[in-house]
């Protein structure tokens, strides 16, 4: 949904901590070849609707992946995870055509391949949309 | 005939929007019985007695403000007896509470809905979006109306009188739809094929029947019965009556209209 896409650059370019420690960007489903570490993606990976007879919500699952290539301990992946969760957890994101309810983290999982600290974190957004 | 579609539907009281439903499930009359143990009888007989209306619940988000929720919660409190509580099924058709409920006196009683769980009956959770529900209880019945354009339920409620006077065969019944002048719990209109009724309902007669057709066939002279009003609702009595060229005595036995569908 582009309308969430925009919202979630608009979060990350607005919020200066997050900008510093994630320094490599945020980028929609893929990141450009060659972008400098640390950096994140995030994909839209599922977004079911729920209808009453006035509106309808959209219940959407976001992923979000960031990577760091710094070796040894995870203090600078965690640091960042940090910031990722003080942007998006519980923020109010304003997404064009739709009034916003809520962005909660759901999941989190920690991982480390090639030398590569991981983490991926599920949000749930809900929107809604007048029908009436 | 065609079937509903759920995300057209809504709930009204009067003209504002329920917002935020959706669901509503409404149970349906039921019949009771009074059982009788007779001797020699193998079985309990159930001898039907009265119509006992059904219940109405809803759920949906709890919108904070929503006018008609507090509509609904008004009611509540006050025990008022809701007429305009209305149920669509789509866009177009809903259930509302009949505003001519026959009493086996033959008198008009409007059916009426009293919320019985007053919509502050709220669920909510930290990962979840507020939810409400309310009930009502349907004292008498709900009957299915439709938009102004589409068919309409017309019923005999009385027998077909002969009449030598001025009509030959009078058809007394009763149709539902929208009204904008209803104010009262019923209207009673009178009406000859061919009259228009108070501005309100216009009856032609379309098909003339020969005594002989009537009399061999046993068939009903088709009305149309139309509204130029397209505001509110009513249920509306009329008698319509068919001239006959020639007819003596009481030699008709005759059946009610049972359809009308509006032009």
């Amino acid at each position: 949904m582009q309308q969430v896409s925009k919202a979630i650059i608009a979060r990350y370019n607005a919020v200066a901590a997050l900008k510093a420690v994630l320094t490599g960007g945020l980028y929609d489903t893929e990141a450009p070849q060659g972008t400098a570490y640390p950096y994140g993606v995030f994909q839209l990976i599922s977004q079911t609707d729920e209808h009453t007879f006035s509106d309808v919500k959209e219940n959407c699952i976001v992923q979000f992946k960031i990577y760091s290539n710094i070796s040894g301990s995870s203090v600078a992946i965690d640091l960042i995870l940090k910031q990722v969760l003080a942007a998006f957890n519980y923020c109010t994101l304003t997404v064009d055509d739709y009034t916003f309810l809520k962005m909660q983290k759901e999941n989190i999982i920690k991982n480390k391949i090639d030398g590569i600290w991981e983490y991926l974190i599920l949000f749930r957004i809900i929107l809604a949309v007048d029908r009436t | 005939m065609t079937r509903s579609i759920g995300y057209k539907g809504k709930i009204l009281k009067g003209t504002t929007n329920i917002l935020g439903m959706a669901e509503w499930n409404y149970s349906g009359e039921t019949r009771n019985t009074e059982p009788s143990n007779l001797f020699n009888y193998q079985y309990m007989i159930q001898t039907p007695t009265t119509i006992e209306g059904g219940e109405i619940s809803v759920t949906g988000d709890f919108l904070i403000g929503d006018p008609g929720l507090a509509l609904i919660e008004e009611a509540f409190h006050l025990g008022t007896e809701l007429t305009d509580l209305k149920l669509y099924v789509d866009a177009d058709n809903y259930f509302i509470p009949d505003p001519n409920t026959i009493l086996f006196d033959g008198t008009a009683q409007p059916s009426h809905v009293i919320i019985t769980k007053s919509p502050t009956a709220v669920k909510q959770a930290a990962s979840g979006i507020a939810r409400t529900e309310f009930s009502a209880k349907v004292s008498g019945r709900l009957i299915l109306q439709g938009a102004d354009t589409s068919t309409l339920i017309c019923e005999t409620v009385g027998a077909c009188d002969f009449d030598n006077s001025d009509s030959d065969i009078t058809v007394i019944g009763r149709v539902g739809g929208y009204q904008s002048l209803v104010t009262g719990s019923s209207l009673h209109v009178v009406a000859q094929a061919g009259k228009t009724v108070n501005g309100l309902v216009t009856i032609a007669l379309s098909e003339v029947l020969t005594v002989s057709e009537l009399l061999a066939e046993n068939k009903s002279p088709v009305f149309s019965i139309t509204s130029d009003l397209n505001e509110g609702y009513g249920t509306y009595f009329f008698r319509a009556g068919v001239k006959r060229v020639s007819m003596t005595g009481s030699d008709i036995v005759y059946g009610g209209i049972q359809t009308v569908v509006m032009q």
